[in-house]
């Protein structure tokens, strides 16, 4: 019976795509913990040993922002990805934006939750656990519940609780075991409010991208806002926004990125939402006034002319990966990303059985070659033994170096191993 | 004798070779419409050599050819799966042992040590032990079942699971019997026990533990019984088929006799077949005199057929069901007018 291989790590659902509570990679990644009735310590250890990854084991994975937009978010959710089978786990993380958002300012400050989203989830029969939209540095509340988030537990009074342990249930205090949704929390301002829709609204959205938003794009929007709020005039537009001159001015000429802070001033003052400006989405914006005075070429052309980022057609790519799947010799999925121009992180989110199904095929291939290198040494081993034991040579590495040519001697893993096999196997024939 | 005979006979293709045969295909249609997550728990028993194992092979493969739609879909998905109850050696069954085993079939890495943690259903609040680096046997069963959940398992075969009950007191076969239920409704996993004869008498020194099993016999092929004769004739002829360049068509002629030394056990039957090719081997070649080397001694075959009639004997009441017609103007009835 030939059947896809089954998962490492248990394929849990993610919670909320493609809505304003979708979940956090770090909240999936804790969930995934409890699941398997490990710490989060243990499964970030077994995380990195599987993928083979080039750091230190005992890095400490809190220090990462697994849900934010950088390296770590991108690596984390590919990696998750390909042990649980479970496709875009990258939209449980910021990383769709990585084009058009900096991370200056994005990482939330606090680890914060809303008391009564772990309410009504445990209401709702299932398992607490964490929004995205509370990862984001400028959200101070939720949006669904009117109340600000909170960072202290009712119970014990303590901060720093959410998921600084190494045991982590979501929803509950990791120092006293309190339940972290037994508390009424504080009523958010309009403002809190309207950050936290905006926010959230980009999250959701964010399963239905088509394209992924480039920064290319950013000048272009920049302009059309600059033209209908003040006239074209940037200097006017920049403190209208809160920021200086110059920075206005590396937006629109050397393609630096506005903080989502500006952006978000950005959508306060236009009318616009914050998904449509980043995603550079504009078009149907009437100007709020249009300045007749002032005619500013539309043609404005940024010096630093970023290219959107490539469209993959990934049926395609899923087929090419299926044709991969039945060459004689078996290919790694680093290897499949290479041939196709693709980071292989991708084909785990995007093309995640068929990367699943080529990285088994190529583990089970390098096995049986580790396995026929070291009968090969065995065997170059024990033609070797009359020529030892004729000269009176102890059987030893040193011994064998003298009558077998170095490059059999090193073609397998765990020479030694085997020279205690071989030298097992003479003292039993000899007994 | 050739040496590509020679070749074909040392390779023996029985070593692997499975029988689906009359007994068993009966006995897997009648466990799969008991299957049911809120079902009673399954107990398969019979003689020694019947082909319990087998069954409990076939009963996951079916279950995984069954869903194999749902699993491309869902890579973490297992809808069943089979764990021997092992014998430790020591003086009481070991848990540890069989949670580990079972986290093994379910593909849990056991380098990973597991805690047990879980929210107090009273309190509310979580509750932890102390992190710890190796696997306590708490941490092992809060595992198992969250892995169950999580891998939506349907079905649990354990096999020998004689084990699990022998060398208990009556007290504590309820306790054994208790853990295995609580694991169970936990983790809403319908288990299939599958064991000899003595697992009856281990799970029947209760009516509390009667109660709450449902009791399968898979019986042997009877001499006495033509539809056994045929079916069993029908296993020798599988099994000539799959080694025919070694007796060629010589098998068949003496089913009557490998039904009687073998018991009308299919087990016994391959095992017999399999010695016999072997000694095929190392002759040089087939004969009549190699299979007759492999059969059962006269020893062999008094003392399983002892077990057999009794076991079958202890078990009937345990299988039989009777659906008494009411007679008219019974006793009862004039009573209760």
């Amino acid at each position: 019976m030939n059947q896809a291989p089954r998962s490492m790590l248990h394929a849990l659902v993610p919670q909320g795509v493609g809505t304003p509570a979708t979940e956090s990679l770090l909240s999936y990644f804790c969930r995934l913990a409890v699941s398997h009735a490990v710490s989060t310590t243990d499964l970030a250890h077994f995380v990195v040993s599987q993928v083979q990854h080039d750091i230190r084991e005992d890095f400490d994975w809190q220090q990462r922002n697994i849900s934010g937009i950088g390296e770590s978010a991108q690596s984390w959710a590919a990696w998750l990805s390909a042990l649980t089978g479970v496709a875009r786990l990258d939209l449980l993380t910021l990383t769709p934006w990585s084009g058009v958002l900096p991370h200056r300012g994005l990482a939330a400050r606090r680890s914060h939750w809303c008391p009564q989203c772990f309410k009504d989830d445990q209401e709702a029969g299932r398992d607490p656990y964490f929004r995205l939209s509370w990862e984001v540095g400028p959200v101070e509340a939720c949006h669904r519940h009117k109340v600000e988030l909170v960072d202290t537990c009712p119970h014990c009074g303590k901060r720093h609780v959410r998921h600084n342990a190494g045991i982590v249930v979501p929803g509950w205090c990791t120092h006293c075991g309190g339940f972290l949704g037994a508390v009424d929390a504080t009523p958010a301002s309009p403002k809190q409010l309207w950050i936290a829709r905006q926010v959230e609204d980009m999250i959701a959205s964010q399963a239905t991208l088509d394209t992924l938003p480039y920064a290319g794009s950013i000048p272009t929007t920049l302009n059309l806002l600059i033209l209908g709020l003040d006239g074209g005039q940037s200097a006017k537009f920049a403190k209208r926004i809160g920021v200086a001159k110059s920075t206005a001015h590396g937006w629109l000429n050397h393609g630096n990125l506005p903080t989502l802070d500006a952006f978000l001033a950005m959508a306060a003052h236009s009318g616009l939402k914050l998904e449509q400006i980043v995603r550079g989405d504009i078009s149907g914006w009437a100007p709020s006034q249009t300045d007749t005075q002032i005619a500013l070429p539309f043609d404005l052309i940024p010096k630093q002319d970023r290219q959107p980022s490539r469209i993959l057609d990934w049926d395609a790519i899923r087929q090419e990966l299926d044709e991969m799947l039945k060459l004689p010799v078996p290919i790694s999925v680093q290897e499949a990303g290479q041939r196709l121009g693709i980071d292989d992180r991708h084909l785990y989110l995007q093309a995640n059985e068929q990367a699943r199904a080529l990285g088994a095929r190529w583990l089970k291939y390098k096995a049986s070659c580790r396995a026929a290198n070291q009968d090969l040494v065995r065997n170059g081993l024990k033609a070797a033994m009359p020529a030892l034991l004729d000269a009176g040579l102890p059987i030893n590495l040193t011994s064998f170096r003298q009558v077998v040519p170095s490059d059999l001697l090193n073609s397998a893993e765990g020479t030694f191993e085997l020279i205690k096999q071989v030298r097992r196997d003479v003292q039993a024939s000899r007994v | 004798m050739t040496h590509n005979t020679l070749t074909a006979i040392s390779s023996n293709p029985l070593a692997n070779l499975r029988i689906r045969h009359n007994r068993l295909a009966d006995l897997m249609a009648d466990v799969d419409s008991l299957l049911d997550p809120e079902g009673d728990m399954l107990a398969i028993m019979g003689p020694t050599g019947v082909g319990k194992s087998v069954l409990g092979h076939y009963l996951v493969e079916n279950a995984l050819r069954a869903s194999a739609e749902e699993m491309q879909a869902d890579a973490g998905f297992m809808p069943a799966i089979r764990v021997e109850a092992v014998a430790s050696g020591e003086g009481e069954f070991s848990w540890r042992l069989f949670f580990q085993n079972i986290l093994e079939q379910l593909g849990e890495d056991l380098s990973m040590p597991r805690q047990m943690f879980d929210i107090d259903h009273e309190t509310g609040r979580l509750l932890r032990t102390r992190r710890t680096s190796t696997n306590t046997l708490a941490g092992l069963r809060t595992a198992v079942e969250r892995s169950l959940v999580a891998r939506k398992v349907n079905f649990l075969v354990i096999d020998e699971a004689a084990h699990i009950f022998r060398q208990c007191s009556a007290k504590k076969l309820i306790i054994q019997l208790d853990t295995l239920k609580s694991l169970s409704n936990t983790s809403g996993v319908q288990l299939v026990l599958i064991g000899s004869y003595d697992l009856y008498d281990l799970l029947f020194l209760s009516g509390q533990l009667a109660r709450r099993i449902q009791v399968m016999h898979f019986s042997r092929y009877r001499q006495d019984v033509d539809a056994d004769i045929r079916a069993f004739r029908a296993c020798v002829q599988q099994f000539q088929r799959a080694h025919q360049d070694l007796w060629g068509n010589g098998l068949m002629q003496h089913t009557e006799a490998l039904m009687e030394n073998t018991l009308g056990c299919v087990g016994t039957l391959k095992a017999v077949l399999k010695r016999a090719a072997r000694f095929a081997a190392g002759r040089g070649g087939w004969s009549v005199d190699a299979l007759q080397a492999a059969l059962l001694t006269q020893t062999q075959r008094e003392q399983i057929l002892r077990e057999i009639l009794d076991g079958e004997q202890r078990i009937t009441p345990g299988v039989t069901r009777e659906l008494h017609s009411p007679r008219k103007n019974s006793p009862e009835k004039r009573e209760a007018a």
